[in-house]
């Protein structure tokens, strides 16, 4: 069962006037410029494959609470 | 008569005469003001609450880069501060986005109508009582709602009130803000709004030109809105 506030589906991104859109997952709406979007892209990029890694580890855990 | 649209089509019925009468007779002064102006600043102590006649007004924070966010925009029938009376001043800036005309009413007076008229006063904390259910829903729009939903959200909530007010038949309206405008309540920039604009034209549900605002589709708009009108308390309307 999904966890809510937790997205499986993509953002859809859109470029209209030298400017990207993106839109969703559910409220995103933020408009950035290509270098942004590129860096944003790259980064979501990166965190994926260090989440799909920490997947195959097993390591799920939040932080303790304190 | 200053107060002819207050509360109209939202228990109108319940104001008396007699409470209408004391509500006209605390007006102080009514003004004429041009758009795009502050009227009042955060913080600033405030002894009067504004009532709109005429008009857009719209209530903003800025963020510190300048960025504006629109907390609340008002139509005619608004007290657009009305909460300031308890709390003698303001947590965020009211400006015009059109011209207004607006009414004054000293606090000193509502002290007088809040001792002595209880249905009137009744009716008062309803009117800030509607404010407060559209900052709820301005918050689920804002976090749940994807940009197309916001937009859609945001012109079936003006409609409905601009109806309310004589203001709107149902598919046609005139609606004085702008693009910019428009992405600040909706919290999207005014390129990402021109889109979403575009967008429901092509859905043939909303088409806009300048300020004059055609609602093609109301259900269509209210279904991509995910929009209920029972948070503004309306009487049924048409």
């Amino acid at each position: 069962m999904p966890t809510p506030g937790i997205h499986e589906e993509a953002g859809i991104a859109s470029a209209h006037a030298g400017l990207i859109m993106l839109d969703g997952p559910n409220g995103i709406a933020i408009t950035l410029t290509a270098s942004a979007a590129e860096g944003t892209g790259l980064s979501l990029l990166r965190a994926a494959e260090l989440a799909r890694e920490q997947l195959e580890k097993g390591q799920t855990e939040d932080f303790a609470e304190d | 008569m200053v107060f002819a649209d207050f509360l109209r089509g939202r228990r109108r019925d319940l104001l008396s005469a007699q409470d209408l009468e004391a509500l006209e007779a605390a007006v102080a002064d009514v003004r004429n003001l041009p758009p795009r102006k502050t009227f009042i600043s955060r913080d600033q102590n405030i002894t009067t609450s504004t009532y709109l006649i005429e008009g857009v007004m719209c209530r903003y924070m800025d963020d510190r880069q300048g960025e504006r966010q629109l907390v609340a925009v008002h139509v005619a029938g608004d007290f657009v501060d009305l909460h300031g009376y308890p709390l003698g001043h303001l947590d965020h800036d009211l400006a015009t986005l059109t011209a207004c005309r607006v009414a004054l009413v000293p606090h000193v007076a509502l002290d007088h109508l809040v001792a002595t008229r209880p249905a009137l006063t009744k009716l008062l904390w309803f009117s800030t009582l509607l404010d407060a259910a559209m900052h709820r829903e301005w918050i689920f729009r804002l976090g749940r709602l994807d940009a197309i939903a916001r937009v859609s959200h945001f012109f079936c909530e003006t409609e409905a009130r601009l109806r309310a007010i004589g203001r709107s038949d149902g598919s046609h309206f005139v609606l004085p803000m702008t693009q910019a405008d428009l992405g600040e309540a909706c919290g999207i920039t005014s390129v990402h709004m021109n889109r979403m604009l575009r967008d429901l034209k092509d859905r043939n549900l909303l088409a806009m030109h300048r300020h004059d605002v055609e609602i093609r589709d109301r259900k269509g708009l209210a279904r991509l809105g995910e929009f209920d009108p029972a948070y503004l308390f309306l009487e049924e309307q048409n």
